[in-house]
């Protein structure tokens, strides 16, 4: 039997260590209902890490509705991609128990303008 | 020791495949500063508080009024950015944590052993310096604006980032359970430090040797700046350490102290503070530059200045 599968996003975030909690807020402020968070290795060509110390990057995954995914494509783009080393990308993909992926009401406010 | 450092950068040079991994990376800094921390603690609770409060003083004073001359000079001599001037001033005002435990062990081993309590005085110079910097900064920032972080994360980070408070917890639990607790621990934290310290550089001169090609986006004034300004506020911090009644061994340590940049608290906090300056500038300059060179030059330079401050004092 085939389990019926539903569309949904997948939004992956590699980022400088530094943003790592900074991050995890945006991700519940928008309504993502969990992520993945793994350190990994990588740079861009002729740009230069600020610390070791910090870590290796992070690279988040979470699949999300596309709400969810436009809306926190948003904020990084308005409020960390001029400043940090930020990668983003958007791919569909099919899961089963679409609901487990919904932003859960009272997670999902209007976005609250921080300073 | 310094051969260490040596060994790890041409280990990058001739494309060794030596890496040291992540997690040993940072658990080597954790225990290097919580070890630092506990040692000097021990020693504090041992010291009568008035021979600490004046050299604890001109610390303070150190820290407050090396970010603004450093600030002021790349600002308007090296005409360099404002937020990129504050990012240079946070590091060089700061302290790189092991510059000056290298200088402990150097002046140990030159017979002139430095106060126990200077651990507990990096914590003094480091947190002003970075604090006033980054004000600095946000005040140069404020015509961009775009992802500028709320002051107090900025109080925030300096205070209880893993690298001060490290540090602070160390000196506050050696304090605590005095010279007989730390002791206890020694086996830990006292007998393998020197060696751990030595891999610690090794790998630091990896680190250091891979920001050597980032030179050229430095330019030849930063280059020219991480060489005098250390020696500049070395010599201050000696003779200011000297009138602040330390030993010669402890005015040679808190010269190096002023003389050293951070690379541990500093990148990170400013890093998060202050995304628009650009770490080609600090990261090389306190890393590639004068690391090395506090490292291999600076060290015997800062004793040498002492001596002669002292005279045949000693």
């Amino acid at each position: 039997m085939t389990l019926k599968t539903v569309k949904v996003r997948l939004l992956t975030i590699i980022a400088e260590a530094v943003l790592r909690d900074r991050l995890v807020e945006e991700l519940k402020l928008a309504g993502a209902s969990g992520y993945t968070v793994a350190e990994v290795h990588g740079s861009g060509f002729g740009t230069v890490r600020a610390s070791e110390w910090a870590g290796p990057s992070v690279r988040f995954e979470t699949v999300v509705t596309d709400e969810v995914a436009q809306a926190l494509l948003a904020v990084l783009a308005e409020r960390y991609f001029p400043s940090w080393s930020v990668v983003a990308y958007l791919q569909d993909v099919e899961v089963v128990r679409a609901e487990r992926y919904q932003p859960s009401p009272s997670l999902s406010p209007p976005r609250p303008k921080k300073g | 020791m310094v051969l260490a450092f040596a060994l790890g950068a041409i280990a990058v040079l001739v494309k060794s495949d030596l890496r040291i991994p992540d997690g040993m990376y940072q658990g080597m800094s954790i225990y290097l500063l919580f070890a630092i921390g506990l040692r000097g603690g021990g020693e504090l609770a041992e010291t009568p508080l008035a021979l600490v409060w004046r050299p604890a003083l001109v610390t303070v004073l150190l820290g407050v009024a090396t970010p603004l001359w450093v600030f002021a000079i790349l600002r308007w001599v090296g005409r360099f950015k404002g937020v990129d001037a504050a990012a240079l001033a946070a590091h060089y005002g700061s302290v790189s944590a092991v510059t000056f435990t290298t200088a402990l062990l150097f002046l140990e081993a030159a017979g002139a052993k430095a106060e126990g309590f200077m651990p507990a005085l990096v914590a003094l110079l480091e947190m002003p310096a970075i604090l006033v910097a980054l004000l600095l900064g946000r005040r140069a920032q404020t015509k961009v604006a775009s992802s500028s972080v709320k002051l107090g994360e900025v109080v925030r980070e300096v205070v209880v980032g893993k690298a001060s408070l490290l540090l602070l917890g160390g000196v506050a639990i050696g304090w605590l359970s005095g010279q007989h607790g730390v002791e206890q621990v020694a086996p830990l934290f006292l007998a393998p430090f020197k060696g751990v310290l030595v891999l610690f550089l090794l790998e630091m001169g990896m680190v250091a040797a891979r920001r050597f090609q980032d030179f050229r986006k430095a330019g030849p004034f930063l280059i020219g700046f991480a060489v005098v300004m250390p020696v500049v506020h070395g010599a201050l911090g000696v003779l200011l350490g000297q009138a602040a009644g330390l030993s010669i061994g402890g005015a040679t340590v808190l010269g190096t102290m002023a003389a050293s940049a951070s690379y541990i608290a500093a990148p990170i906090a400013v890093r998060t503070a202050l995304p628009e300056a650009n770490p080609g500038y600090y990261v090389t300059a306190s890393l590639a530059v004068t690391f090395p060179f506090n490292l291999s030059l600076g060290l015997p330079l800062y004793f040498a200045i002492a001596k002669l401050a002292f005279g045949g004092a000693t």
